[in-house]
């Protein structure tokens, strides 16, 4: 059995929505004031905080938050993402509880919510 | 598990005589165990890839 040394891993999440999360096009302070609360035990301020893409298309627009060693977390308003690079086991088990956090505050706070896919690479 | 599930091995374009594998895991409903589905998948990977003569080392962490 050959055995492999591992020098380079990424693991990326997506959680495509069944439709888009209509009621927080425009509320930016929603979302931020929520993803911080759901990430408080993470101690998250406003510094993780990054704002990308085109408010002015909704479909490029997103809030992505720095995690530290459990990676990143970013919302947008058709699915949410999660990367994590250069991790320990350990690692991974806090970004699995991130997507939980994340993926708690989203149901919450979007209209007749649903998930339509869940993908990990 | 109730999974789609894609396994990849090709050669790594960073690493030479590397290994580049792709692994993916999809679930098409709206709830998910997402610990559970971790272990599971990170199993499943383990037992495809020891089909295949390869396996993780014992103190391997999946990063550098």
């Amino acid at each position: 059995m050959i055995k492999l040394l591992v020098k380079q891993a990424t693991v990326d999440y997506h959680g495509f929505f069944a439709a888009p999360a209509f009621n927080l096009i425009g509320e930016v302070r929603e979302i931020i004031a929520g993803l911080s609360k759901a990430f408080a035990v993470h101690n998250v301020g406003l510094g993780n905080f990054r704002m990308e893409g085109d408010a002015a298309e909704p479909s490029t627009a997103a809030a992505l938050v720095r995690l530290g060693r459990f990676g990143i977390y970013q919302f947008k308003f058709d699915q949410v993402k999660a990367s994590l690079s250069g991790f320990s086991d350990d690692d991974l088990e806090g970004m699995i509880s991130v997507i939980e956090k994340g993926n708690g505050w989203v149901r919450e706070a979007v209209n007749n919510f649903a998930f339509k896919t869940h993908a990990f690479l | 598990m109730d999974a789609k599930v894609r396994l990849s091995l090709d050669h790594s374009l960073q690493e030479t005589d590397g290994l580049y594998i792709n692994y993916m895991v999809v679930f098409e409903r709206d709830s998910v165990d997402y610990v559970e589905a971790a272990h599971l998948s990170r199993q499943l990977l383990e037992a495809a890839l020891r089909e295949v003569g390869l396996e993780f080392g014992e103190d391997q962490s999946l990063g550098s």
